[in-house]
This record gives structure tokens, C-alpha cells and sequence, in this order.
């Protein structure tokens, strides 16, 4: 067989395989490495595409941040405020005009465009597009206060506090995102991300009131004795620490001194057989639906934002010196018998007391010569009284009254100093004047505000409260008390806010340096009676939770109140320690921080506007402030830079001790410059002021004679609530030491200011359109969550 | 005797001869794919460095950057630091990474936009290695931002 050449050819093929396997490798290992390439250029196109998208929500936050006629917030707000609830049908108030030259983002993202040219340049990445848009904006669901009838409706009004623009709401902020490879133009990566956006109303609930209390009284018995010992002894035992909460603002008796308008119910333990609520609740009960008594709500709304006096009302105090009590006696016509006649025909014959004529008003601590001087004008027994008339207007009193005051019918001594409206230092006074009427201090109806016959028909019975005072011993005991003697609501406020607070040193920069700076710086088992209310508001469980079976509980809740405050919660955090501090210590508050517990005790200044919010009880860290909270002020030194709302809910149906689950405020010396919100009230535990001259308060004085720095002092050795106060239980017995509440004045959320003065913001929200808009703009905060909602990518293969 | 038929000497130098000019190329062929192989191994370790320490950077945070910008303390920013030590440096039974990672070198450089209320930290990361005939470098980078006022 000749086979001469045949080992060429063997070569030849087998070098052929080789060629063909070398090429295959080769062919093999490039297509490897072009598609390692692809999957690094796929990898940094993705990493540029989420770079662009951070860097792009971060510009739509600042402009969505941005207040200006300029920036989307303004419009975003009014766009918002047309949305409706998904219950409630409507549209879900999106414009997609609202973004304007934001419409595509690619040549806005500076940071993505820098790396693209000049450091991941490998590629010729191209941002091809990134497209913002704005989706499912509706208000943040608040159970049955979607319902707007179910806020809290001053019958001064036609309207409510709030409106449309005032509500929370939430949205999703989407970006669609698309980088593409110019030198491999067929690869392009996709990437669309959403992310949450709250935009929230952070201003205080309930701003038009000191205090509000949405339910309050609160007792664990439905027994009719039980319910009037309770309420009895609170009334009428004033040195226990429950009768020093009944009475307000009523020097030595009351724990809660109240400068504002107040809402707090009103309990009658002697008309505990009117009805099935034992004297003691103003809770809507089906079986008798007309409001009794205790539906009643002490009430006053002026556009000052403070009471005036009445006219019709009862001296507190004695008189100054014997011959002003003896003078007016011996006056022709000015007997007791003519003021008995006189309380016959304006009072309805409820009213058989003597008039009691103006005078000093008795302190704690009294020097020998006080004692001395006490007993020989006055006797050894003063008589004082608090209360009201018929008409539902409340007998001014307290250190926030005009003390000395006095009573003057309209029919005895209607002349030179006792002349209606005649001021009441009578010492020297010639031709003084009682204020006006004030037709905004009264009573109201909370539950049936559009009924006016049911309104007039319920008896909400006025009488005065006895107390005497010994002058030698300080001690106050109550006789036994009248029918119908009532609650003994005892408080003023200047008809004059600009003067008072003038007075009282609050004119920018005129504030003691204590009051701000002294930081060093830093339902028991619900009431049986309540229970059907509350279960029917909160429904079963822990905390705020929405009561599947929503009801409507119309005009019952405060302004501003969220009934599913969680929903509105931005950050999450085990507890204080974990807000962000500046490097100064101070707070930087920027949002609704929900936390496990709260406790501070040092004194803490907080910049910004922030919620925090407590909803559970932790027995090891109760709720405790023990130290100032107060906000860094502007330059004009008091003006915040920021506000604080306090939110405490700790609500558990079986819960049998709410002395532990009140906010607790320890010792004295604590001021809180905040809104303030606790379920089950506030327990102070210090802070008595028993001599209020000490604290330069001089109740036989005009306010322009107290100490311009009174608040201050109180700051000092008392506890300030320097914002508003709402709860829903009032809890007056577990307060073992006193609290004052101020509104905040210089706070724009509360007050605006006005040149030299001051006007309560809801009279500038009234007055006009721009300017409800202005305050809606000033109270809401857009916040963009870090977190994603939702992300995907597609693209990037070789097509 | 039966004349045998095979190859002759001269037959088989001359394939020997043909077969070795012949594969010559082939080995090249076989290096060049072998070298591409390693490549493409070497970018994608580079990339599992890029999108491992891009990822990193990104979980420290805005705040932590920019703390790391004015005082350096945990070493965000380097220059050409090899790849090497334990994956984990503050977890003592962390793996290390592997030895092949040593021949790469990564730096890393924070800049901040120059505007007012900056709140963005562009991050540039390079990842250099050696390749046998030239060095290699690959860039990654993103932008981190802060949230909020």
C-alpha cells in the first residue's frame, strides 16, 4: 500500500483541528471577555442610572421642599388639597403640569454628568432620559375624621377652624431613569424607582385652645354614689390634689393655671340624678340624646384668641379695706336686699348670695401684719365666691384676672367707680368701666352646635361655689354645697392681648432671660360610663387603631388631630437618643418621629419641626419629661426656629392604672415649649407656687404693675407648657403639682405678629384666602422617604 | 520479504517541519485566547470589586461621608491600595479576600458639589491591575445625597 504523502495530509488535518479548536477558543474566549465587558458596562450603567436617581430626588425634594412662589410646594399643597379620600371618591388631585421645567431631569444632575465624562468614560454612557412623575396622592386615611363635621366647630362660626388645605396627605414621587451606551448603542439600561412622600400638617393640634380636652372627666364606675363622691370630693376638697383640679386658675386651689381659650368638661355631682350619667360625663348617650349638664363644654373663642371678662359675674374677693366694705353697705340703695332682688330677675332666682366686693387677694406664707390686716378688714372668715350665671358666662378670677374685681349689678351702685364696666381698682379709681359683655366666654354645646332650640333647652345650671378662706389659718373649707352649683371655671384674659403681653415683658427682646434661657442649656380601665364612647372611637387594641366600624362623633376632636397618627410617622426609633443632634447637642427636628418610649432628663433646645410620638406604655421608661424643652429662637431672641408637637397615647382599653400612663412632668423648673398631646393627662409631680407675689403676681394689682419677668419665675419653680395642651382624659387627680399653659404667642403657628402686637392666627386665616394659604403653606412639610418604594431595571444585553 | 510501506525519514521531518510552521500561530492563537480568558476574568473580579465597594460606600451613608471627608477615619479615600486582608476588616473571623485579588488596586476619591446646601458626595472608585503586556484600569463611581432640610 503506498501511503508516500499521507503523513502531509495527516499534519495538514490536524493541524486543521488545532486551527479550527484555536479559533473556536480564541472566537470562545473574546466572546468571554466582550461579555464580562458588557456585564462591568451593564453594572456601572445601573450605578450611574441610581446615582441620577438620587441625585434627581434630591433636587425634586429641595424644589418640593421649596415655599417660594418658585418652588413646587405651593402648588403641590393646593393640587393636594382636592384630593379625597378613596371612601369618599373624587380625584386624587394630580396635575401633571405640576413639575414645569422639571419635566426631564438629564441635564439637571450635575454629580451623574461629572462621572459620566469624566470618570466612567469607558462606555460613552449617555443619559438618555429621566423622567419625574407624581402618582396616588390622597389624604393619609384618619378614620372618621375624613369626615370634616367631626372636628370641633366653634358656633362663632360658619365654617370650621380648618378646611381642605389643612389635612395630611400621601403621594409616590416616581423616576424613570434610562442610560444607554453610545459605543455600543443597543445596550441601554431602564430603571424606574419610586419612593414615598408624606406631606404633612405639623402644626399644633388644637392651636386655638390652651387646652383642650376631648373627652374629659375620667371614672372607672357607672355607680351613680360612687361617681357623685368622686366628683364631690374633687370639688370640695380642695387640699387634696383632685379638688386642686377641679378649680382653675383659683390661686391655692387649682393645680392648672390656663391663659387661652379652653375647652374642659364640666362635671355637677349634685345633679347626679339628671341623668344616667351620674352628673359626671359629656358623652352622648342614644337613651337621652338631648346634652344634659355635662355635655356642656366650658368654651370662649375670640379673635384675640383670649376672653374678655363679663360683666355679669361674681367678686372672688373681699373687700380691699373695711371702709370700702363698709361704704358700700351704708350707700343709699345699696343693700344685699336690692342685689337679692337684682339676682331674682337676672339670675332666675338661682342666685341668693351677697355681693362680694373687690379686695386683695389672700396669699399662703402671710406675714404677722398680713395676718393682722386680714383679720381686722375682713374678719376671721373671708367668704369667697366663684361662678356663673345662667347665661353661661364665667366669673373671672384667678392670677390672670384683674384682682381685685367685684361685682356690680347692673341695678346697685350704678354710678361713678361701680358703674358697669368701671375698672376695679375702686382705691382710686373716680369713673371706671367694666368691660363689655363678652359673648364669646360661655358655655357651648359641643355636641349639637346647629341646634340651637336643643342648645337653649338644656340646662346648664349656674350658681355660685362658697368657699371660705380663714384669714388667720389659710385654711379653705367648702360648706356644703348648693343644687346646681357648678363647675367653677375661674379665668381671664386681657381683652387687650398687645398690652398684656407688653406688660408682661413679652415684646421682643423684652423677655426675662429665665424663661428662655435657663437651659443650661437644655381611660384605670376607661370609665365605665365612657366605655361605649371610647370603644366606639378607638375600637379594640393598643394605641391608635382605627375602629373597623368608623363612626361619626361630630364636633368632638380637636384641629389638626390625627386619628391615625402613625400613618403620618416618618422616621422609626427605639427612643429619644436616636434623633439627630446637631453639633451643639440640639435637636434637628425634621419630621414624625415614632418612638418606643421617651424619657428626657436634661434640659434639651430643639431647632427645626418635628412630631414626637409615644404610643405605647413601656412600664421600665414611662413617658417622663424632667428638664426644659424649648426651641432655638431667632435673632429677635424669641421668635422659635421650628415647632414640637408631643404626641403621647399610650390607650389600652384594659388598662387599670392611668395615673401611670398620664405624661409624667417631674419636679419643677420644666418648661415645654411645644404642642402638647397626652390621652390619659398629665401627672406633674412638683411645682406648687404657693405665694404668687413670690412669683411677682400681685392679684391686688393692675398686670402693668406685676414683674415684667412673672413668666420667667414661674419657669423657674413651676412647669410651663409654653404652646397648648390637649388630651383626652382630664385625670385632675393624678396632678400632684401645678402646671401653667400658655399660648405660645411668639410662635407663628399660634400668633401673628403684628408690629408691636400680636393677633391669634386663626383671625389673619379668617380674614382672607391668601392668607389661610399662607398659614396652610407654613405649618405643612413635604418629606421624601430615603427609602424605596418600588425599583426595577430592565435593558442591558446586547439586542 | 514483503517491501513494507510507512513513512520515510525524510517524510516525516518534512510534516514535522510543516506541522511545526503550521501550529507556530496556533500556540499564538492559543495564548491570545488564553490571555483574553484571563482578562475577562481580571475585569470581573474588577467588576465584583466595583459594584461590592460602590455598594459599600453607599451603605455608610451621606453623613458618614461627609464626616469621612473633613476627618478621615475609617479610610473611605485611598489611592491605590491593594486588594487584600480580610473582607471584613472589623470582623476578625471574616475571610480574607484571595491572593489572586492582590494584583488589583483600587482608589477611591470624594468630591462635593461646589453649590450652596450641597447635599450631594460624587464618589469616584478606580480599580487598576496588570494585565502582562499593560495595566488596566476600570472606573465606577455614584452620587450619594442627603434627604431633608
Amino acid at each position: 500500500m503506498n501511503r508516500r504523502g499521507f503523513a502531509y495530509l495527516v499534519a495538514v488535518l490536524i493541524l486543521g483541528l488545532l486551527a479550527f479548536m484555536g479559533m473556536f477558543l480564541q472566537q470562545s474566549s473574546s466572546a468571554e471577555y466582550s461579555q464580562a465587558a458588557v456585564s462591568v458596562y451593564r453594572t456601572m450603567a445601573r450605578q450611574l442610572a441610581e446615582a441620577a436617581a438620587d441625585e434627581a430626588c434630591v433636587l425634586l425634594e429641595e424644589r418640593f421642599r421649596d415655599k417660594t412662589v418658585t418652588g413646587f410646594m405651593q402648588q403641590l399643597l393646593w393640587q393636594a388639597s382636592s384630593s379625597r379620600p378613596p371612601k369618599l371618591g373624587g380625584s386624587t388631585g394630580l396635575n401633571p403640569t405640576l413639575l414645569h421645567d422639571f419635566t426631564d431631569l438629564k441635564d439637571k444632575v450635575t454629580q451623574v454628568l461629572t462621572l459620566k465624562d469624566y470618570h466612567m468614560t469607558r462606555a460613552g454612557f449617555e443619559i438618555e432620559k429621566i423622567l419625574p412623575s407624581i402618582k396616588d396622592c390622597r389624604p393619609i386615611p384618619q378614620g372618621p375624621l375624613d369626615y370634616d363635621e367631626n372636628y370641633h366647630h366653634s358656633p362663632d362660626r360658619t365654617s370650621k377652624f380648618d378646611n381642605h388645605y389643612s389635612k395630611d396627605w400621601y403621594l409616590t414621587l416616581q423616576l424613570e431613569v434610562t442610560v444607554s451606551l453610545q459605543k455600543r448603542r443597543k445596550i441601554k439600561i431602564d430603571y424606574t424607582v419610586s419612593r414615598d412622600v408624606k406631606l404633612l400638617n405639623m402644626g399644633p393640634i388644637g392651636r386655638n385652645y390652651s387646652l383642650f380636652s376631648i373627652i374629659g372627666h375620667h371614672l372607672n364606675t357607672s355607680d351613680t354614689t360612687e361617681v357623685q363622691r368622686i366628683l364631690r370630693n374633687e370639688m370640695n376638697t380642695p387640699d387634696s390634689p383632685g379638688g386642686r383640679l377641679f378649680l382653675w386658675n383659683m390661686p391655692f386651689q387649682s393645680r392648672v393655671y390656663i391663659h387661652g381659650p379652653t375647652i374642659i368638661a364640666l362635671e355637677n355631682p349634685e345633679l347626679v340624678a339628671d341623668n344616667q350619667n351620674s352628673g359626671a360625663f359629656n358623652i352622648y348617650d342614644p337613651k337621652y340624646p338631648i346634652p344634659g349638664n355635662n355635655q356642656a363644654f366650658q368654651y370662649n373663642d375670640t379673635f384675640f384668641g383670649m376672653s374678655y371678662f363679663p360683666t355679669v359675674a361674681r367678686a372672688i374677693f373681699p373687700s380691699k379695706s373695711l371702709w370700702d366694705a363698709i361704704s358700700i353697705w351704708y350707700r343709699e340703695g345699696k343693700t344685699t336686699k336690692e342685689d337679692q332682688l337684682a339676682n331674682q330677675s337676672i339670675y332666675h332666682g338661682l342666685y341668693t348670695h351677697k355681693t362680694v366686693y373687690g379686695g386683695i387677694l389672700p396669699h399662703k406664707n402671710k406675714s404677722l401684719g398680713e395676718i393682722l390686716t386680714g383679720v381686722s378688714t375682713s374678719g376671721l372668715q373671708d367668704t369667697y365666691f366663684k361662678g356663673t350665671n345662667i347665661n353661661q358666662k364665667f366669673m373671672p378670677g384667678g392670677p390672670f384676672c384683674r384682682t381685685p374685681w367685684k361685682y356690680v349689678s347692673e341695678t346697685l351702685m350704678g354710678e361713678d367707680r361701680y358703674l358697669p364696666n368701671s375698672k376695679a381698682d375702686f382705691d382710686k379709681a373716680v369713673q371706671k368701666k367694666f368691660p363689655k359683655d363678652d359673648p364669646h366666654l360661655r358655655i357651648e354645646h359641643r355636641w349639637h352646635k346647629d341646634d340651637t332650640e336643643v342648645a337653649e333647652q338644656t340646662r346648664i345650671y349656674s350658681r355660685v361655689y362658697e368657699i371660705k378662706y380663714n384669714n388667720l389659718t389659710n385654711n379653705i373649707t367648702t360648706p356644703a354645697p348648693e343644687k346646681h352649683v357648678e363647675f367653677s371655671l375661674s379665668y381671664f384674659n386681657d381683652p387687650d392681648p398687645e398690652g398684656f403681653l407688653g406688660k408682661l415683658g413679652f415684646a421682643a427682646g423684652a423677655v426675662g432671660g429665665s424663661f428662655f434661657n435657663a437651659i443650661a442649656l437644655p381611660f384605670e380601665a376607661v370609665g365605665a360610663l365612657a366605655m361605649p364612647l371610647i370603644n366606639k372611637i378607638f375600637g379594640p387594641g393598643e394605641g391608635i387603631a382605627l375602629n373597623p366600624a368608623e363612626q361619626n362623633f361630630p364636633n368632638l376632636f380637636p384641629t389638626n388631630f390625627k386619628y391615625n397618627y402613625r400613618a403620618s410617622a416618618t422616621r422609626r426609633m427605639k427612643d429619644e437618643s436616636e434623633i439627630p443632634r446637631d453639633a451643639e447637642g440640639r435637636w434637628i427636628l425634621n419630621g414624625v418621629y415614632w418612638l418606643d418610649s421617651f424619657q428626657v432628663e436634661a434640659p434639651v433646645v430643639y431647632v427645626g419641626t418635628g412630631t414626637i410620638m409615644v404610643t405605647r406604655y413601656d412600664a421600665n421608661r414611662p413617658f417622663k419629661i424632667k428638664g426644659s424643652i424649648v426651641a432655638l429662637k431667632a435673632a429677635d431672641k424669641v421668635t422659635p426656629l421650628g415647632h414640637l408637637n408631643l404626641f403621647y397615647h399610650p390607650y389600652q382599653p384594659t388598662a387599670t392604672n392611668t395615673r401611670e400612663r398620664a405624661m409624667i412632668i417631674d419636679g419643677s423648673g420644666n418648661l415645654i415649649e411645644a404642642g402638647v398631646f397626652s390621652c390619659y393627662g398629665i401627672r406633674t409631680t412638683g411645682g406648687d407656687i404657693p405665694d404668687l407675689t413670690k412669683v411677682g403676681i400681685y392679684p391686688d394689682q393692675p398686670t402693668d404693675k406685676w414683674d415684667p419677668n412673672c413668666l420667667g419665675k414661674i419657669a423657674e419653680v413651676s412647669n410651663i407648657i409654653f404652646g397648648n395642651y390637649v388630651n383626652f382624659f382630664m385625670n385632675k387627680h393624678h396632678q400632684e403639682g401645678d402646671l401653667w399653659i400658655f399660648h405660645n404667642f411668639n410662635n407663628p403657628l399660634y400668633f401673628e405678629k403684628m408690629g408691636a402686637g400680636y393677633r391669634v392666627v386663626q383671625d389673619s386665616i379668617d380674614a382672607s384666602e391668601d392668607n389661610r394659604k399662607a398659614y396652610e403653606l407654613m405649618s405643612h412639610e413635604f418629606f421624601l422617604s430615603p427609602r424605596i418604594q418600588h425599583v426595577s431595571s430592565i435593558g442591558g444585553g446586547d439586542e | 520479504m514483503n517491501k513494507r510501506s510507512a513513512f520515510s525519514t525524510p517524510e516525516l521531518l518534512m510534516t514535522i517541519v510543516v506541522f511545526s510552521f503550521g501550529l507556530l500561530p496556533l500556540i499564538v492563537l492559543f495564548q491570545s485566547s488564553h490571555k483574553q480568558t484571563a482578562q475577562a476574568k481580571n475585569l470581573m473580579v474588577a467588576h465584583s470589586l466595583g459594584r461590592t465597594i460602590i455598594s459599600e460606600i453607599k451603605a455608610l451613608g451621606f453623613e458618614t461621608l461627609e464626616s469621612e471627608m473633613r476627618n478621615p477615619k475609617i479610610g473611605v479615600v485611598h489611592t491605590s491600595r491593594p486588594v487584600t486582608g480580610p473582607l471584613v476588616p472589623s470582623d476578625a473571623e471574616s475571610i480574607n479576600y484571595p491572593e489572586y485579588y492582590q494584583r488589583f488596586n483600587t482608589s477611591v476619591k470624594l468630591e462635593r458639589a461646589s453649590t450652596e446646601n450641597n447635599k450631594k458626595i460624587r464618589v469616584e472608585l478606580d480599580v487598576e491591575w496588570k494585565e502582562p503586556n499593560r495595566k488596566f484600569n476600570l472606573g465606577f463611581g455614584t452620587v450619594i445625597v442627603r434627604y431633608g432640610p
